[in-house]
């Protein structure tokens, strides 16, 4: 049948996706230098295998021992109805967000036998996410789009990615002639790049026409999506002049290996079939003081992330002292999202 | 109450009984029906991704027959104006037509809107009061609320005037006559808030502009009466109900105009378009003449423009507009003619290019062709029932037989 | 009638017209908001923790910000376990013995300008040096950078050149050069994109 043309093997590892001709992979010999740095980071990585093991060790006993009861199918329907019908979370009151998201990891153990941690944090007092992008620096390793899609728990099989990195031609910035969808080795000779995402804008289009007020401003700048208020219009898609939203056409698919457990209701908790979702500035991440996954995997330093608030943060220096830009500026809409160059 | 109940006993008896012709038409369009519903159940179990759709054109087939069937809808005031307003007689026999008309493109538009949904069990949601609608800020929730709002008035109404015509009663005028005011300029609304949904999305230039919602009501009015002269030469033809010549050139007049400024309008857009070319003219572009090798809405659009061309030379010249067989045929190509601009030729390109200028083509899937049909056969399923009900009680051969039986 | 038509076009598009657009500027609005220093209530040092830092040492400036030492990082440091006696007297003896650092290729400007010694002190190897033979320690090895590289000094000091580790939350903690450039090669490589578009991904594998 014809609708099988989009259905994806699930079994099938993405080879193409993890490692195009071997990328990453550094095959030249180390000298002095990097023997330095991978020495503190091999001992990092190896505790994070083992804590991970452990975890999943662990998640397989609680599996085996629940998987059949009667009780818990009974609680897993309990809970899906109360889901259902559960209001829209701007509007909640801190213990109906509580509730939920108790509720949410509740289901996630019903169903999976793991844990996960699913937070409900508001934003921090005294701050406004901003973000500057060094486009003298950015070279398409298109690393930040892999750590946000293994931060961000984005479907594998429809390989949602929230980043699009444009390569250009040297010489002129003309969008319709750049190419995202390259297939070299990088940076190419003669070409600069730049990434989109969503700009968080101060005057977001796509926040005013949604039918139902399921996306919106925070007070620290972040617009957010309530997954499980949205409806599925896409008016949202339709209204955003950056290509920032993606839609779930199909029900969204993460290995059980691969889910990112440390989630945030309006961040990077698993997703459905049929919602809007996009990047959140890593929500999880920036709330606790920490940079999203796009900003720490960059390996050129060309992503630059802080409170717009704080007069002596990064941010506010580079836009103080660097000649930006945001792209369509023309159009009212005030991304939090500046570009520069060296 | 003993009365609503006789009646809906009465019209359930009048529309299961029909030549063999109308019984082979209804087999047909249930059968249509049941297979839009097997490809809405896929597309349900699936998702979305079963439709041509994507991030890039996110929105397709659906939503294309949506907009145009709205133009349908609100075209029903053009007969509603003037038979209630005007007291001009020789409309009043096609405006229980066109209300039942308005009626079923309104249930289409909903069912378009409810299938393009990704998440159509939560669409509770948009109820104020248990949900949340985003009222005045969103044009959707503006959409909703008129849709509904027109549907309530175009089924009160003719329900009124049925009602009392079905006991031999005189419908007052003091009841339904408000009604009428309203829904006229509801009709205006519903078409413009429906542009404006469009027209107020600076991130796409090819829809934002002012002329939309003109253009909106202009096609409105020229393919809503064509298929509504369409669906009284049928009715002309198959029942009892007699239509003057004269109704039908009068809507054929209606017609004639706003094909007329819609092509003018139609004009103004592609100098626009074409004599200082930007980048904002891609979408233009694209549909007209293709870009590279994607160049599939060339051959639509083109069809396009030559059907109406054709019909509204046609009608415009009197003597070919004057002639029934001429007229039906202007009618149809007119209509097809604004379903493909109005719908694929509207919402499509839209989208293409994208923010980023990528030009990524659309093509509908079997199971978006195949709900399209479906809607379209519960459209007609929907409008042929209200018409069979109609007929009889206008020429007074269905009446209450309430009092009799019981005394 | 017509003008019942007019009036109620207006009070529709009146209805419509929507208040948002254009208050304040973003940048006039960080102006006023963001004038002044601001207490967080927060704070990230867990997701620090595991990095020993060193405070950035400018002695013309308060410290600013934190960077990761270095010197116990470094494997075979201190160098005195291997360079008990200063460089021109380690001459090899022979022609076949292994050189310690035989994996280092200098690929760092002109080699007409620059060699080993360069940055490294050869009468203390413990240090490496400045161009004036002021040692400077392994750990404040961007004195020896910004000697050359003075706009990339500066765009660092401020943080538009190089990256903070971790967290956005001060205090802040920067890499250092040497974090992220190989003194001794400091060029990106070029290489295959760590994962590919969307686009480009189910145009290779249509699956």
């Amino acid at each position: 049948m014809f609708f099988r043309r989009k259905k994806k093997n699930q079994d099938a590892c993405p080879s193409v996706a993890d490692n195009p001709k071997g990328a990453g992979c550094s095959c030249r010999q180390q000298d002095g230098y990097e023997q330095v740095i991978n020495k503190s980071l091999d001992r990092r990585s190896a505790l994070k295998g083992l804590t991970a093991g452990l975890l999943a060790g662990s998640s397989l006993l609680n599996t085996s021992c629940s998987i059949t009861s009667n009780e818990d199918e009974k609680e897993l329907a309990a809970l899906k109805w109360e889901e259902y019908f559960k209001g829209n979370y701007k509007l909640m009151t801190d213990e109906e967000k509580r509730a939920t998201v108790e509720r949410l990891e509740r289901m996630y153990a019903l169903r999976n036998g793991g844990k996960i941690n699913i937070s409900d944090k508001g934003p921090v007092k005294d701050v406004l996410y901003g973000y500057a992008f060094n486009i003298s620096k950015c070279r398409g390793y298109m690393d930040c789009i892999n750590a946000c899609v293994k931060e961000n728990n984005q479907d594998r099989d429809s390989q949602m990615q929230y980043i699009r990195i444009h390569e250009f031609k040297k010489g002129q910035m003309n969008f319709e002639m750049a190419d995202d969808n390259f297939y070299h080795e990088v940076p190419a000779e003669g070409h600069f790049y730049l990434g989109t995402q969503c700009f968080h804008c101060d005057n977001p289009p796509c926040v005013n026409v949604c039918p139902v007020e399921a996306t919106w401003k925070e007070k620290d700048g972040i617009v957010v999506i309530d997954y499980d208020w949205c409806i599925g219009c896409r008016y949202c898609q339709a209204a955003c002049p950056y290509d920032g939203r993606r839609f779930n056409w199909s029900a969204p698919h993460v290995p059980e290996n691969e889910i990112n457990k440390d989630q945030h209701y309006l961040g990077n908790r698993l997703r459905k079939k049929g919602v809007m979702e996009k990047c959140t500035f890593c929500i999880q991440r920036s709330r606790n003081g920490q940079n999203p996954a796009c900003v720490e995997a960059c390996p050129t330093g060309a992503r630059i992330f802080g409170n717009l608030l704080d007069p002596n943060s990064t941010i506010r220096w580079v836009l103080a002292n660097k000649k930006v830009f945001r792209l369509k500026e023309d159009l009212g809409t005030e991304p939090k999202f500046w570009y520069f160059m060296d | 109450m003993k009365v609503a109940i006789s009646l809906i006993y009465d019209g359930f008896k009048e529309v299961t009984k029909g030549t063999t012709a109308y019984h082979i038409w209804m087999a047909v369009l249930t059968l249509l029906m049941l297979f839009g519903a097997y490809a809405y159940y896929q597309q349900i179990v699936h998702g979305l991704a079963v439709t041509g759709m994507t991030d890039r054109v996110s929105w397709g087939l659906y939503i294309s027959n949506f907009t145009f069937l709205v133009g349908v809808a609100a075209a029903a005031v053009m007969l509603v104006l003037p038979t209630y307003i005007l007291k001009d007689i020789d409309f009043s026999q096609a405006v229980l037509i066109g209300e039942g008309m308005a009626v079923s493109a309104l249930v289409m538009c909903l069912a378009f809107v409810t299938v393009d949904m990704g998440g159509p069990a939560r669409l509770w949601h948009i109820i104020p009061v248990i949900g949340v609608l985003n009222w005045p800020n969103s044009m959707l929730a503006w959409d909703v609320i008129v849709l509904n709002g027109y549907l309530f008035f175009n089924l009160t109404i003719p329900f009124y005037l049925l009602y009392y015509h079905y006991q031999g009663r005189k419908p007052r005028e003091a009841v339904y006559l408000p009604g009428v005011l309203i829904s006229v300029f509801w009709a205006v609304g519903i078409h413009l808030v429906t542009a404006f949904l469009y027209a107020g999305l600076p991130a796409r230039p090819f829809w934002n502009s002012a002329l939309l919602g003109p253009r909106f009501l202009a096609s409105a009015f020229a393919a809503g009466p064509a298929l509504i002269i369409l669906a009284l030469a049928v009715i002309r033809k198959y029942t009892p109900y007699s239509i003057a010549d004269k109704t039908i050139d009068k809507i054929a007049m209606v017609v004639t105009v706003a094909a007329q400024i819609n092509l003018i309008m139609l004009g103004s857009e592609l100098f626009k378009e074409f004599y200082s070319v930007t980048h904002h003219s891609n979408s233009a572009i694209y549909m007209f003449f293709g870009i590279g090798n994607k160049n599939a809405l060339v051959p639509w659009i083109w069809t396009s423009i030559g059907l109406n061309l054709l019909a509204t030379v046609i009608l415009t010249i009197n003597r070919l507009r004057r002639k029934h067989n001429l007229l039906y045929l202007a009618c149809a190509l007119l209509f097809v003619a604004i379903w493909i601009d109005k719908g694929m030729g509207l919402i499509i390109p839209g989208f293409i290019p994208g923010p980023w200028g990528n030009i990524v083509e659309y093509f509908p899937t079997w199971v978006e062709i195949a709900v399209t049909i479906g809607i379209w056969a519960l459209g007609a399923f929907v409008f042929t029932l209200l018409v069979k009900i109609a007929v009889p009680i206008e020429i007074g051969k269905l009446r209450y037989r309430g009092n009799q039986s019981a005394g | 009638m017509d003008k019942i038509k007019i009036i109620s076009l207006l009070l529709l598009l009146g209805a419509c017209s929507n208040p948002v657009h254009h208050k304040d500027s973003l940048i006039t609005k960080l102006e006023t908001d963001g004038a002044t220093a601001v207490g967080y209530e927060i704070s990230a040092e867990q997701y620090t923790t595991g990095i020993k830092k060193v405070p950035f040492g400018n002695t013309t400036n308060d410290t600013l910000f934190f960077i990761p030492e270095r010197t116990s990082r470094i494997e075979s440091f201190p160098c005195n376990k291997c360079h008990i006696v200063p460089l021109t007297k380690m001459a090899p003896t022979g022609g076949n013995e292994k050189k310690a650092h035989w994996q280092i290729s200098l690929e760092h400007a002109d080699r007409e300008i620059m060699d080993c010694a360069t940055c490294h002190n050869s009468d203390n190897m413990e240090y490496l040096q400045a161009q004036n033979h002021r040692s400077i320690s392994f750990n404040n090895s961007y004195d020896v950078c910004r000697q050359c590289h003075s706009t990339q000094y500066s765009d660092w000091l401020g943080g538009a050149h190089g990256k903070n580790i971790n967290v956005w939350l001060p205090p802040r903690l920067a890499k250092n050069c040497v974090d992220c450039h190989n003194p001794h090669s400091p060029g990106l490589e070029k290489r295959w994109p760590a994962r590919l578009n969307t686009v480009k991904i189910q145009e290779l594998d249509p699956r």
